[in-house]
């Protein structure tokens, strides 16, 4: 590193600026920050002691990262952005050049230079939005603040007066990229830094264990300054606030628990405990903090409950549960979020339901500075069994600044849960549709209909098939009516046969007579001639045609079809007698006998019955679906048509 | 829920299968007896022959 020493122009100590590029420096003797202009250096006032934090990392760690040149800290930032303290890490580098490690709530992101694009002033950044960053690919704007420089260690690569305010946006980018834009203390963008999340062991840092972390982290022994209860702290290098499980005080974990603000006890019990302990995908995760939240729509209001889950490794994920509906939840990177429409990993959302939630009841810990009464925006979308859902907090007064936070919600069944976690019995039954909840039928219902269209489509061709080769002719006659008798006379009568049936089964009796505007009807008897056995059916053929102001018409048909139903082997006789409009000339007719004949009304019933079945499971997916979408922004049915 | 419904489309097609080539119908027969005596008096039933051969 290419180094320059001067004297403290408050103590005279000797200071040395490691690297070239470093614009202000914090004397190790007497705690004033020099800054250097040009040749010359100014004296910035004295920094304020260093907030105690529980980083794992210290001023003059060596390490390396992705083949770069080998680093050191060289400079630590503090900044307060009103409701907490976060630090900055310097990394100098063996050939001068340096970045940045952000470290808040145990995760780090390692940035470097970019060139600066065309992006809107500060006054213009609304948080959400996304920006085209050029090479570095579209970000959305995750964060957009004001920090106070709090205090400082080492070295800077900028020459700015403790406590003043400095402006900044966090952004998100595709691929787990961050960005953050630096507009200092102006309205314009100054610096564009770019990386991503990495663990210290990515940068060869080995995380510190000493006495003066342990003291800044604590969480053992506490009690509430409130109520005196014991607070069993789990995740103390992390928490932010704690919210007395015992007197439901409001406490800043990072301000020896000064008391926030004196709640009472919450009125709900969560059903899991603070504490409690289960496994889920392979982490044992444990309970640390339980905030209760909804929104109110139409004067209604719409609890659920939220568990805040801990584990070292992993850090925090959520569980969720509304009407006894249970979801993990985890963060998300912003930038992988297309948010219009809402694309997550490939698949697309659908939106559910926007609202304001609102923080109702805290217990227990988080890592954030909760506070009761908070509210944010939500956008939910649904992809059963997951739920995309983007929290949106604004700063009062300045409607486009906050940030914006995206997390999935996996659907988990509840006696999963109940028993990852250990609980006894059976869990408190759901109560309807869940938003994300997987319905029963949605996977089958398109299999079910391909497989009734195959079987339909088998029927058909069945039919078709039997049309062609079954059915057997027993008996084919043109029969001529004698025009000397009377129409129903014993003489008019026709006997056919004898007609062989050989296997039992239905006997089609088809009778096609030249009728018009007339008719012939046949009362029929099928005679066994063996065991005397009679069955008796009637044919009707009648046919009318002519013309009126409508045009011209036809109704009925020159034939006519009779089915004897399971007429047993055996020789037979076919007695027809006739009847016809009185005073016509008799109409002869032609006769056909077959057996065993498919009938095509038979092979609709069978498709019928096929269809059932995926008519049914529809109605069933359908009416699941109008109850998820019942207390969405898009119901399927109004109320007032249910 | 697919491999129930498979077996029941099944079913349905094997039923209407068997159904359709063995003819069988939906509804029974309007059948009766008649007695031999009844048959073979005049103006009863005959046998084809017998009535056509008679006239």
């Amino acid at each position: 590193m290419s180094g320059y020493q001067a004297s403290c122009p408050a103590c005279g100590a000797t200071i040395v600026f490691a690297l070239g590029s470093s614009l202000l420096r914090v004397c190790e003797h007497c705690g004033v920050a020099v800054a250097r202009k040009g040749a010359n250096l100014a004296n910035y006032g004295k920094v304020a002691d260093l907030i105690p934090t529980p980083s794992v990392l210290a001023l003059g760690m060596d390490g390396d990262y992705e083949g770069a040149p080998p680093f050191r800290l060289v400079g630590r930032l503090q900044l307060d952005w009103g409701q907490g303290t976060w630090d900055e890490w310097m990394l100098g580098f063996a050939d001068g050049s340096w970045a940045w490690l952000s470290e808040a709530q145990g995760r780090f992101h390692y940035m470097g230079h970019a060139p600066v694009p065309p992006v809107p002033a500060f006054d213009d950044l609304e948080v959400g939005h996304t920006l085209d960053l050029g090479k570095a690919g579209t970000f959305v704007v995750a964060e957009v603040r004001s920090a106070r420089f709090a205090t400082a260690q080492g070295e800077l690569p900028f020459a700015v007066k403790p406590g003043s305010e400095l402006h900044y946006a966090d952004l998100s980018g595709p691929g787990g990229q961050f960005a953050t834009l630096d507009y200092g203390t102006g309205n314009a963008a100054e610096s564009l830094y770019v990386g991503r999340e990495v663990t210290p062991a990515d940068l060869g840092l080995r995380p510190r264990e000493d006495e003066e972390r342990r003291k800044a982290v604590g969480g053992e022994g506490l009690k509430c300054p409130q109520c005196a209860g014991p607070l069993e702290v789990r995740a103390p290098d992390q928490t932010q606030r704690i919210a007395c499980p015992w007197c439901g005080s409001l406490l800043d974990a990072t301000r020896d628990l000064a008391v926030l603000e004196a709640l009472s006890k919450p009125p709900f019990r969560p059903l899991l405990p603070l504490g409690a302990q289960g496994r889920l995908r392979g982490v044992p995760w444990t309970v640390i903090g339980v905030m209760e939240r909804s929104v109110t729509v139409e004067g209604v209001r719409y609890p659920w409950t939220e568990y805040l889950l801990y584990e070292a490794r992993h850090g925090f994920r959520w569980l969720v549960e509304a009407k006894r509906h249970w979801s993990f939840v985890e963060p998300l990177n912003p930038g992988d979020v297309d948010p219009n429409p809402a694309i997550y990993g490939g698949e697309r959302f659908s939106h559910f339901q926007s609202g304001e939630a609102r923080v109702d009841h805290v217990l227990g810990e988080f890592y954030w500075t909760v506070a009761r009464g908070e509210t944010t925006e939500t956008d939910d979308y649904v992809k059963p069994p997951r739920m995309l859902s983007k929290e949106t907090t604004r700063e009062k007064g300045k409607s486009k600044r906050g940030e914006v936070n995206w997390s999935l919600g996996t659907y988990l069944p509840a006696d999963e849960l109940w028993k990852a976690f250990g609980q006894k019995g059976d869990p408190p039954e759901a109560e309807g549709v869940a938003p994300h909840q997987p319905s029963p039928f949605a996977e089958s219902i398109g299999p079910v209909w391909k497989s009734a269209a195959l079987a339909v489509a088998a029927i058909f061709l069945v039919f078709v098939f039997l049309s062609i080769t079954g059915g057997k002719t027993l008996h084919r006659e043109s029969v001529s009516i004698p025009p000397v008798v009377a129409p129903g006379s014993p003489e008019a009568a026709t006997f056919a046969g004898p007609i062989f049936v050989t296997s039992e089964g239905n006997v089609q009796v088809k009778v096609v007579a030249p009728v018009s505007n007339s008719w012939l009807y046949l009362d029929g008897a099928l005679i066994n001639e063996e065991t005397g056995a009679v069955d008796e059916f009637d044919v009707e053929v009648s046919y009318y045609s002519g013309s009126d102001s409508d045009g011209s018409w036809s109704e009925g048909s020159t034939s006519a079809t009779e089915y004897i139903p399971g007429v047993p082997p055996g020789r037979y006789l076919l007695r027809l007698e006739p009847q016809w409009e009185a005073g016509r000339t008799p109409p002869g007719y032609q006769l056909t006998v077959r057996s065993r004949v498919p009938r095509f009304s038979y092979a609709v019933l069978a498709m019928l019955a096929v269809l059932v079945w995926p008519v049914l499971l529809s109605w069933r997916w359908f009416r699941f679906e109008v109850s998820r979408w019942s207390e969405s922004d898009h119901p399927w049915i109004s109320s007032s048509e249910e | 829920m697919k491999r129930p419904f498979t077996v029941y489309a099944l079913l349905v097609l094997a039923f209407y299968a068997v159904a359709s080539s063995k003819g069988w119908e939906m509804r029974s027969s309007r059948r009766g007896f008649i007695p031999q005596s009844v048959r073979q008096s005049p103006g009863g039933y005959r046998s084809f022959n017998f009535w056509r051969g008679g006239k």
